[in-house]
């Protein structure tokens, strides 16, 4: 395979949020499981939104499909949400959880 | 569908007339995915429902933007330009990113239309008029993105003669 794809745009351009919701803990990014979407268009995906290598993101692709959701990565809320944002432009299935403290 | 060329300066693809049209009718059925479908949290507590209707408002000025570009590549005859009873799309790495969430869109809008079955079990989908375009569009979809996957990683042999 060639050299992992560079992200696309960069982390804080993302949905405007309300300051004051920000707190402590932080957000985990989650993508779960749906019968629809392709195992190497997820993995694509992956690798093209965080720039991960392709085992990588493989490594996440698998735990979706087999666990029924795979943690993508814990930010504050602004990068979580970007991260949503751009992981929903592909339609995958994605969403920020607030983590347990 | 042919991959002609693969380089920094971009990507070259060579299609038959009927593989063009296929593209073009998968392309015509954006968008199909409704803007409230995707959610910014499964948690009933947080993030705000302001956030979540920031994160629709987003997504549907981003699809709006898709829309009239999609319309813009069907209409522009430079898109697809013709050659040897064929023709050809040059597209940078970002465009074919663009068109894979395009294809996508209605890879997974097709799939709500049809009532988001579960498709390891595809014979449980009995075939109905009103649900065959969206069955094909579906599958149609998916063959491309495979295509551009493979190009844009290198899996996709040149076939320049």
């Amino acid at each position: 395979m060639a050299a992992s794809p560079h992200p696309e745009v960069l982390p804080g351009t993302g949905v405007k949020h309300d300051p004051a919701a920000q707190h402590d803990h932080g957000y985990l990014v989650i993508c779960w499981d749906d019968p629809v979407n392709l195992m190497e268009y997820v993995t694509h995906v992956f690798q093209v939104i965080f720039g991960w290598r392709k085992s990588k993101a493989e490594t996440h692709m698998l735990q979706v499909h087999t666990q029924g959701k795979s943690v993508l990565t814990r930010e504050n809320l602004e990068k979580a949400e970007f991260y949503v944002h751009q992981l929903q432009k592909y339609n995958l299935h994605a969403t920020m959880e607030q983590d347990d403290p | 569908m042919k991959l002609i060329q693969a380089s920094k300066d971009g990507y070259g693809f060579e299609f038959t007339l009927q593989e063009k049209q296929l593209l073009f009718k998968v392309l015509a059925l954006y968008p199909l995915v409704p803007a409230a479908h995707h959610r910014l949290s499964r948690a009933v507590s947080a993030p705000s429902d302001e956030n979540q209707r920031l994160l629709e408002d987003s997504l549907t000025d981003h699809r709006q933007e898709t829309r009239q570009r999609v319309r813009t590549l069907m209409a522009n005859p430079k898109s697809f330009q013709a050659r040897g009873g064929g023709f050809c799309w040059h597209p940078s790495r970002a465009e074919i990113e663009w068109m894979l969430q395009v294809l996508n869109e209605v890879r997974v809008g097709s799939w709500l239309e049809l009532g988001s079955p579960d498709l390891a079990k595809s014979r449980e989908i009995i075939s109905t008029p009103e649900n065959l375009m969206h069955r094909w569009a579906m599958d149609i979809a998916g063959g491309f993105e495979m295509i551009f996957i493979a190009a844009l990683s290198g899996e996709l042999p040149l076939q320049t003669d």
